[in-house]
């Protein structure tokens, strides 16, 4: 088959169209295509399922009784995160951390676990807690004492109830992400130009000698 | 058993300045395109990492040796991980220039090919019509 100049003049179009073509469809599979990004956290009870969070199915917990939970964090974002999770032990009237403005909680810091996790990762931390001590003086009740994870934490400025057996605590675990730019651990991430956070609580009643 | 009573609350953990400089050398290796394999194995060296720190965090304040050897161990796991990042950014850019070469390649001469078939085609539709031409007779009616 010969090509004279002619029939070279009337394929050049041709070949043109068919090479935005074809060059278009190789960008598409070599550049990954723009996906949701977010992280996925969750709580879990003793048995690894979504149930079974407290021993007898009680959330009046005796000091002394172990609970197990396990906290999930799967990273959907698209590239390695470094994660923190802060756990924070409020009552019912301290502030949990606000999605608007996406500040976190006031609540005191008890203990906080960090990971790295790389794109679809997912961790699970099993959280093994119980109460030490607590005390009652002058009408206020407070935790003094909390053990997690083979370790006892004593704690001071712990959330007060005026009535242990009508107050209700709570674990607050927030989801806190490091910024590379700060060097620093922020709360939430950043989705384009909106800020989001993730956080849990799990609540309990303290019963001393009632289940 | 370890316990530990702690004084006052736990304050939020510090990470070294290092730190933040490896996870900006991993993350450019994970933009540069490299393997979820080459950075999870980078992921369990960095948690490596963070588990010395938290045992730094959990000695007590007269285990001075013990502190000055983690220390050691930190500094030094983390030179290795920002070395193996940078390996592995520099690996992964190429991998990646080749891939997009080889595509783009094969695009062009895809086009090349669907032209000349293109052409082929034309011209073979041609001749049967010319030949569909010279094969008619005229009927009167």
């Amino acid at each position: 088959m010969r090509f004279n100049p002619r029939t070279l003049r009337g394929l050049l179009p041709v070949f043109l169209t068919l090479l935005v073509l074809f060059e278009a469809a190789a960008y598409t599979v070599t550049t990954p295509g723009p996906r949701e990004s977010f992280f996925e956290l969750y709580a879990l009870g003793a048995n690894g399922l979504a149930g079974n969070y407290y021993p007898s199915n009680s959330t009046f917990i005796e000091p002394g009784t172990p609970v197990t939970w396990y906290i999930g964090i799967s990273n959907q974002m698209g590239f390695l995160q470094f994660v923190d999770i802060r756990v924070k032990l409020g009552n019912q009237t301290i502030n949990p951390p606000n999605d608007t403005t996406a500040s976190p909680s006031p609540a005191p810091l008890i203990v906080e676990f960090r990971r790295f996790i790389p794109d679809n990762g997912t961790w699970e931390i099993p959280f093994v807690w119980q109460v030490l001590n607590f005390t009652t003086r002058n009408g206020y009740s407070r935790i003094l004492q909390l053990k997690i994870d083979d370790i006892t934490y004593s704690i001071q400025d712990s959330p007060t109830c005026t009535s242990l057996k009508s107050c209700r605590f709570r674990f607050i675990f927030e989801l806190w992400t490091w910024s590379v730019s700060s060097a620093d651990f922020q709360i939430g991430w950043w989705n384009g130009d909106q800020r989001r956070i993730a956080w849990l609580q799990l609540w309990f009643s303290l019963a001393p000698g009632a289940p | 058993m370890l316990l530990i009573v702690h004084p006052t609350l736990v304050t939020s953990q510090q990470s070294p300045p290092q730190l933040n400089q490896v996870i900006q050398d991993v993350l450019k290796a994970e933009s540069a395109g490299a393997s979820p394999e080459e950075i999870g194995k980078l992921t369990g060296e960095l948690n490596s990492v963070i588990d010395l720190e938290d045992q730094l965090q959990n000695l007590g304040p007269q285990e001075t040796d013990k502190r000055s050897q983690l220390l050691g161990e930190i500094n030094n796991s983390l030179a290795r991980v920002d070395a193996e990042a940078n390996q592995v950014a520099i690996a992964a850019a190429q991998r990646t220039y080749t891939d997009h070469l080889v595509a783009y390649s094969v695009g062009f001469v895809g086009a090349v090919l669907a032209t000349f078939t293109f052409h082929c085609a034309f011209s073979l539709r041609r001749r049967y019509r010319a030949k569909r031409a010279l094969q008619l007779r005229i009927v009167p009616k």
